[in-house]
């Protein structure tokens, strides 16, 4: 594959929808390795998760995480895709529902932005390189995931 | 001008550097009438602005915003631009520092995700249209830029 607008437009929409049926499933997130470069860094610009010091630094760091938490898991929209052909970079606004397993009611809606750089690895497969993770800012008093279901890290 | 992958590259730079030396000043403000349709929007996935319901819908009400914190002025160096010339979408990664007006000292460091939606007017002048707005969220106890801008220390 290239790095073309359109199969980049493809793909992305491609991963969005496996990262929401598939990512957070312990039998079914290695699905995201087809996405993801081994040595892929995850930068939430969010301390309540790490900040930018914190996330992940390798895909296996991220898939654990990801599928490590049970109690919620959460659904990802894209509402607008920004892609940069040039240089291969993506950018997704989208929307976060965070759904309690248990309940199968979502608890918390949001927005979230995220920038993306992608690569091709040696057989010519887009792979994510890097994540730079924004969401929306709740007013005082919300509840966060972490804070309704523990402090498992997100997985995204 | 042309809405090309170059020239929004070259007119970005050229906003960040007028936004830095001009924007936060109400007599030196409407320089930023050249980049910003009069009808913007602006559109912060920030509570404490207000949220994205709390858009601000004129170029005039934004600069209130710009202009109307004289205790304190920030500077935004790009770390990276992305351009979606197809669209004419640009989405920036920020570094943003907070000064102290007076003593010029940093208050503040944190970075921000702006969203550009451009067009081209009347004139083919390239004019922002709207901005959706995210930061970075903080430690517990960080004093924030719209408290610093406020006049909070």
């Amino acid at each position: 594959m290239e790095l073309t607008y359109d199969s980049i437009k493809e793909w992305v929409k491609e991963y969005f929808d496996t990262y929401s049926t598939y990512g957070q499933k312990t039998e079914a997130a290695d699905k995201m390795y087809k996405y993801f470069a081994p040595d892929l860094v995850f930068i939430p610009y969010i301390a309540g998760i790490g900040g930018p010091k914190g996330g992940f630094r390798s895909a296996d760091e991220f898939i654990q995480t990801a599928k490590s938490h049970p109690s919620w898991y959460e659904r990802l929209i894209p509402d607008d895709i920004t892609i940069d052909e040039r240089r291969g970079v993506f950018v997704a606004l989208f929307r976060m529902e965070v759904v309690d397993a248990k309940k199968e009611e979502v608890a918390i809606r949001k927005s979230a932005m995220a920038h993306y750089e992608l690569m091709l690895d040696e057989e010519k497969n887009i792979k994510i390189k890097t994540i730079r993770f924004f969401w929306e800012v709740m007013p005082e008093g919300f509840k966060e995931f972490y804070d309704l279901f523990g402090r498992d890290d997100p997985g995204r | 001008m042309e809405m090309t992958y170059d020239s929004i590259l070259a007119w970005m730079k050229e906003y960040f550097d007028t936004y830095n030396a001009y924007a936060q000043n109400p007599d030196t403000v409407h320089k930023m009438d050249k980049f910003f349709a009069p009808d913007m929007q602006f559109k912060p996935y920030v509570a404490g602005l207000g949220g994205p319901t709390g858009e601000v819908n004129s170029r005039e009400d934004f600069y209130k915003i710009l202009a109307g914190h004289p205790s304190s002025y920030e500077t935004f160096e790009a770390e990276d631009i992305v351009i979606d010339d197809r669209r004419g979408v640009v989405v920036v990664l920020l570094k943003v520092q907070v000064f102290d007006s007076k003593t010029n000292e940093v208050l503040l460091r944190k970075s921000y995700l702006p969203w550009y939606q451009l067009i081209l007017d009347d004139e083919n002048n390239i004019k922002i249209k709207k901005i959706q707005f995210f930061w970075e969220v903080m430690p517990p106890g960080t004093v924030e830029v719209n408290e610093l801008f406020a006049g909070k220390r």
